[in-house]
């Protein structure tokens, strides 16, 4: 594997507008709820459009706005949902597999994006926050095949895969990275979402060990890659955290 | 009989001519043994399915169910009638209609490309001053007036011959009923045994929405439950507990199609299938792993300690669909091979009676939909019923485009590929079985349009006093089929000038025997009928016209609810207590 353009792709996914530092989530990592305290992510259709087209700037046009959010309303109930701007409270099987729609659609459309930016040389799409300086400390030293990460995440499957498969240049490529997206696990899923299985500490270790990390060993190519981003979106946006977030106003909820 | 009934047919083939080219593709060209009579009354666990059609706008049911009687049709009163002659589509025109179809741009847009014109229409201008009443606006707004179009299927056939082909009369396998079918329903000769109709029905408004409300609610106003929102609710509640209630796509409404407006515990509420939903619906990944992965994470957040009463709802529900959806979207996903996947085809069949049909049946075969509601005509930016213009007819009857953005056009012919629509549906449910049993023995489908649409000048809305294209609230016409229905009941009686529904003796409905129900026609002295019928005009004296109301309350004991106690709960309102089941309708 030469290079790994995508791995790039969310680095620091996060933008000012939807993203509280450290600190600040470490205050409601201390006593808030998440019912309460989180920014704005994904939650109605209209949630969903506003973040993609003004917060990250993906171009949507008509169509995909009819084929990916507008076909969300009919499965909840129709005009009446859509013009009353009922939100989400009891989805169903129906506003899932709409959601699943756009979720692909969506996951394709971030990584084509960062693709292209990275292809024109433009900034990318998101600025990390950098919660652990990837050219400091651990990431620094070559001597080291693998880091750990801010959170306890451990990468198991990295440190296995990597001294079989991958060039030095890739690994610390691979780990800088991962470390700027389980920042944005943290803001995408939630910092406090621990998960129940006991051989993962949270949410990000369990995307990277049982999502990112087995779909790219299946193809460690940078398509492949490519496609494992794409899975750790879709399982990010699919798995419903949007749910917690507050209500923006005038949506109607 | 035999060479008049050739020549009947024949005549309508020409008319139609270019019309089976969609229809043939979609896979419904099966050899149907029609099985004539077919229907039963239900039992307490047998499965019931409904299709309700919606023909959006007005339909001129008198070139469909309701055709003149010509041999009563009082054509030497030339100030009274008109015949105008329709002519064959023009080829090109329909050519072009189906190129656009076929070629849709990216998002398409309104457009009317019509080049040729079609031929001069009478208008009130153009009425000899020799056959034009003194009072002839006043006459042709009062309904006093009609114009009775026809179709030549021979040149040399003379205008009465043209007129008799056109619209052919008979009777039923049930006493007492009569037929009399237009050209454009012509079709549905062959199953008038088949179908029940409600001819005659006085509407109380006449416009797009509010009518459409009506048609299946009982009420312009807005505040009733469409009947395919009660009888979902009802019908899933008698399934309760059998585990063939709380079907995920019951109450599926296509595109376009009139809703319960409001929320209520009496009306199942709508699913709405888009050509975007249904994209959405077939187009998802299938991949048990992705659903898998998602589960996990959404699982672990529906058992936060920390979310509120509302979210941890939500997730919960959120995380079962999860749990059933790498089931469910490998059904869906079959359905690929039925509609394509491909966005513009979705968009194409949401406009297409077959189609809608194959996809609501295949739903309810698979178990997720009970009720479902196809819509003809929805406005969608592609509202052309198999390339032939919008269903409705706005402008005159022949209707010429003249500012190259409104393409309403040809409402016969999209009339008569409706109703042929129906008799392959009709095939269809018969010989598809279901648990040993065809579809027809367990699904009753209601036919209806908002409103009618007059051949004289009344309601106009094309200018200049062009005919039949007005909004008429008086000759609606309701078709019922299958399970609960008594095929060959065909009721209802409109006056052969004003085309208005006749009053009915309301007690004499609550029998099976057509012959015995009484109906008169309607009195006008000089009223017009506009004036004459209004919300309140019921007539204390035990007559009114069919209205909506009945149409609605009938469906209901079709559907086996067969005292007031459920049309009372779902429509307490008291201007529409006196509903009547029409009982000829239904099967004893």
């Amino acid at each position: 594997m030469k290079q790994l353009p995508l791995i790039l792709l969310i680095l620091g996914f996060c933008l000012p507008l939807s993203c509280k530092k450290l600190d600040e989530r470490s205050t409601i990592a201390a006593g808030g709820s998440p019912d309460e305290g989180r920014p704005a992510w994904l939650k109605s259709p209209e949630v969903l459009l506003g973040t993609i087209t003004n917060t990250w700037s993906l171009q949507i046009n008509r169509r995909e706005k009819v084929e990916y959010f507008d076909s969300i309303y009919p499965l909840l109930g129709g005009t009446m949902v859509k013009s009353g701007q009922v939100l989400v409270k009891e989805p169903n099987g129906l506003y899932l597999l709409a959601v699943t729609k756009l979720t692909q659609w969506l996951s394709t459309k971030l990584i084509d994006q960062q693709e292209d930016k990275l292809r024109t040389g433009e900034p990318w799409m998101f600025d990390g926050i950098g919660a652990k300086d990837p050219d400091q400390e651990c990431f620094k030293d070559d001597t080291k095949d693998w880091c750990d990460f801010e959170d306890h995440v451990t990468m198991t499957y990295l440190t296995d895969l990597g001294g079989k498969e991958l060039s030095l240049e890739d690994r610390k490529r691979l780990m800088h990275n991962i470390q700027d997206i389980g920042e944005f696990f943290d803001l995408a899923i939630d910092n406090l979402l621990l998960m129940p299985q006991s051989s993962y500490a949270h949410a990000p270790h369990y995307l990277l060990d049982e999502v990112l990390i087995p779909s790219f060993e299946r193809n460690p190519t940078a398509a492949g890659e490519a496609n494992a981003w794409r899975e750790v979106v879709h399982a990010i946006i699919l798995g419903g955290n949007w749910f917690l977030e507050a209500p923006l106003e005038g949506t109607g909820e | 009989m035999s060479d008049q009934k050739n020549n009947k047919n024949n005549g309508r083939r020409k008319f139609i001519k270019g019309s089976g080219a969609l229809g043939a593709s979609l896979g419904l060209g099966n050899v149907f043994v029609p099985i004539k009579g077919q229907s039963q009354t239900a039992g307490p666990d047998e499965e019931h399915f409904f299709l309700f059609v919606e023909l959006k706008g007005g339909i001129l049911w008198r070139i469909a169910t309701d055709g003149w009687d010509i041999d009563k049709l009082p054509l030497q009163e030339k100030k009274a009638v008109w015949t105008m002659e329709l002519q064959d589509t023009p080829p090109q025109r329909v050519q072009d209609l189906l190129d656009r179809s076929a070629t849709l741009p990216e998002f398409p847009e309104p457009e009317a490309p019509f080049p040729e014109n079609p031929p001069p229409q009478k208008t009130a201008s153009s009425i000899p001053a020799n056959e034009k009443p003194e009072d002839f606006d006043v006459r042709s707004m009062n309904g006093r007036f009609c114009l009775v179009p026809y179709v030549k299927d021979e040149d040399e056939v003379s205008e009465m011959e043209a007129l008799r082909r056109s619209y052919t009369k008979g009777t039923t396998s049930i006493p007492g009923s009569q037929y009399r079918l237009g050209f454009a329903g012509q079709a549905l000769k062959d199953y008038v045994d088949d179908i029940a109709v409600l001819r005659g029905v006085h509407m109380y408004a006449d416009f797009h929405g509010r009518a459409n409300n009506e048609m299946f609610s009982c009420d312009p106003d807005g505040k009733h439950h469409h009947i395919a929102g009660v009888v979902a609710h009802l019908l899933d509640q008698k399934f309760s507990g059998t585990g063939r209630d709380n079907l995920l796509l019951d109450n599926l409404v296509f595109e376009g199609a009139a809703y319960a407006r409001g929320i209520s515990s009496y009306a199942k509420a709508p699913i709405e299938l888009t050509a975007a939903s249904l994209s959405a619906l077939i187009s998802g990944t299938t991949d048990p792993l992705k659903f898998q992965q998602a589960g996990t994470i959404a699982n672990t957040v529906a058992q936060m300690d920390e979310l509120g009463p509302s979210k941890k709802k939500a997730f919960e529900r959120y995380a079962e669909a999860l749990n059933v959806a790498p089931e469910l979207s490998q059904k869906l996903a079959n359905l690929k091979d039925k509609l394509g996947s491909d966005y513009e085809e979705l968009l194409l069949a949401s406009l297409d009676l077959e189609k809608q049909t194959d996809l609501a049946l295949t739903l309810m075969k698979e178990g997720l939909t009970r009720v479902a509601t196809i819509c003809l005509g929805t406005s969608n930016d592609l509202n052309n019923v198999d390339g032939f213009g919008l269903f409705d007819a706005h402008r005159e009857l022949y209707h010429k485009n003249e500012s190259g953005t409104f393409n309403t056009a040809l409402h016969h012919v999209n009339v008569d590929k409706a109703l042929t629509s129906l008799t392959m549906i009709i095939d269809r449910l018969k010989n598809e079985t279901l648990g040993g049993k065809s579809l027809w023995e367990q699904t009753t489908v209601v036919v209806s349009s908002e409103f009618a649409r007059p051949t004289n000048f009344y309601g106009n809305e094309g200018g200049n006093l062009t005919p039949g294209c007005g909004h008429y609230w008086y000759n609606n016409n309701y078709i019922f089929m299958g399970k609960g229905v008594q095929g060959g009941a065909w009721i209802g009686e409109t006056d052969q000038v004003t085309q208005t529904g006749y009053k009915v003796k309301l007690s004499t409905l609550d029998q099976h025997d057509i012959s015995k129900v009484a109906m008169r026609p309607h009195e006008l002295n000089g009223t017009a009928i506009k004036d004459y019928h209004t919300k309140q005009q019921d007539s204390p004296t035990g007559e009114r016209p069919f209205m909506a109301r009945d149409a609605v309350k009938t469906v209901l004991a079709l559907a086996g609810f067969t005292t007031s106690d459920q049309f009372n709960e779902a429509y307490p309102d008291a201007d529409i207590a006196d509903a009547k089941v029409v009982t000829p309708l239904v099967k004893k």
